[in-house]
């Protein structure tokens, strides 16, 4: 049995995850105001939970599963701040190339269901079966998502090679 | 394009993507033994502030705040959770200064470690949940999506698990229907069969 006796600091996680975090809570909520609640709220739930963990691998993924499960809520409340278009966002973002804006906005516009598999696949590196476990999906979903997700993108990633070329 | 490639492309763009306010964090720490807490510590975290928040919350001993929506009677009603001391939530109709209910619960993950659950679970849990034993001595689960006789279910066993098709209930009633308690999950744990209640 492994042991569980590790709770890092917040001080310590937050400059280290926050970026990462919210950039999860974005996939889901498309909004910077609510994201970044979303962020906060999962520190806070972390601050004031008793318990341990095995290393800060656990602690990582039970912290994209408690801002995805956050993100999912504020998404569901009444509560939930004016929308933000998504070219108001787009614009507040300073792109180093034109190609980096084009790929943004073609995930954005994917389902939720696939950019937040797309998050946790490409940027976080979690594995399909990681990723099951955060959403409480089957990995055959978690595989399905993806592909479809991959098709969409195709296009788009294709172009910036060549345009790159 | 492999997929190599394709993760290159997508942490160039989205290696730009930043929080806006980054949070800043201030603990401040006491010695005394905490009556909060459950474990007795000698030193324990009184207060969590985080700076630059554009959020609603309070994070404060006062409780984190958040609006809930639940099922009456047919109609989805709103109103406001506030985290208490007991890790749970007090639940508050609009204009009201004391909780109408109180809850909490927690959820298990592939570790079998438990976690708190959030506010809105806790209120589908807490409000919408219940099993109850009617005049005629049968044994009736309701929940959000509808209410179940699950008398039969009990002829063998005192625990019986069971799903609604959108969450997952594990009921223990006494021989003498005495008493029944309930726990329920966002999602199936351990290796249980669950006998779906919409099929059955």
């Amino acid at each position: 049995m492994k042991n569980k006796n590790m709770k890092l600091s917040v001080e310590y996680l937050i400059p280290k995850y926050q970026d990462n975090l919210y950039q999860a809570a974005f996939s889901v909520l498309q909004n910077p105001a609510d994201a970044q609640d979303a962020v906060q709220t999962t520190m806070i739930r972390y601050h004031y939970l008793n318990q341990e963990f095995e290393d800060e691998e656990h602690i990582r993924k039970w912290l994209f599963k408690t801002v995805i499960n956050a993100s999912k809520d504020i998404r569901r409340s009444f509560w939930r701040r004016n929308k933000v278009s998504l070219e108001e966002t787009m614009a507040s973002i300073e792109f180093e190339r034109i190609q980096d804006q084009s790929l943004f906005q073609e995930v954005c516009s994917l389902p939720e269901k696939y950019r937040i598999v797309i998050q946790l696949f490409y940027y976080e590196e979690f594995t399909i079966q990681e990723i099951s476990q955060l959403l409480s999906i089957t990995q055959s979903n978690v595989k399905k998502r993806l592909s479809r997700a991959r098709d969409k993108l195709r296009n788009v990633l294709e172009q910036e090679d060549e345009h790159v070329n | 394009m492999s997929i190599e490639d394709e993760r290159k492309k997508y942490r160039q763009v989205f290696s730009q993507i930043h929080i806006p306010q980054k949070i800043e964090v201030n603990v401040e720490r006491n010695t005394r033994m905490n009556w909060m807490k459950k474990h007795a510590a000698a030193l324990s975290a009184a207060l969590l502030i985080l700076s630059g928040s554009s959020a609603a919350y309070a994070a404060d001993l006062g409780g984190i705040r958040t609006q809930v929506t639940y099922w009456l009677n047919g109609s989805l009603e709103e109103i406001e959770a506030v985290s208490n001391e007991d890790g749970g939530y007090d639940f508050y109709k609009e204009g009201e200064d004391e909780p109408f209910v109180s809850g909490g619960g927690v959820w298990i993950d592939d570790f079998g470690n438990e976690h708190a659950l959030d506010a809105q679970d806790v209120a589908d849990s807490t409000l919408n949940e219940d099993v109850h034993i009617k005049d005629d001595d049968t044994i009736w689960l309701k929940t959000r999506l509808g209410e179940w006789d699950i008398t039969d279910l009990f002829r063998d066993q005192d625990t019986v698990r069971v799903t609604d098709g959108d969450r997952y209930y594990e009921i223990s009633c006494a021989k003498d229907l005495s008493s029944t308690s309930m726990r329920s999950f966002h999602e199936p744990f351990g290796n249980a069969e669950f006998v779906n209640l919409q099929s059955s």
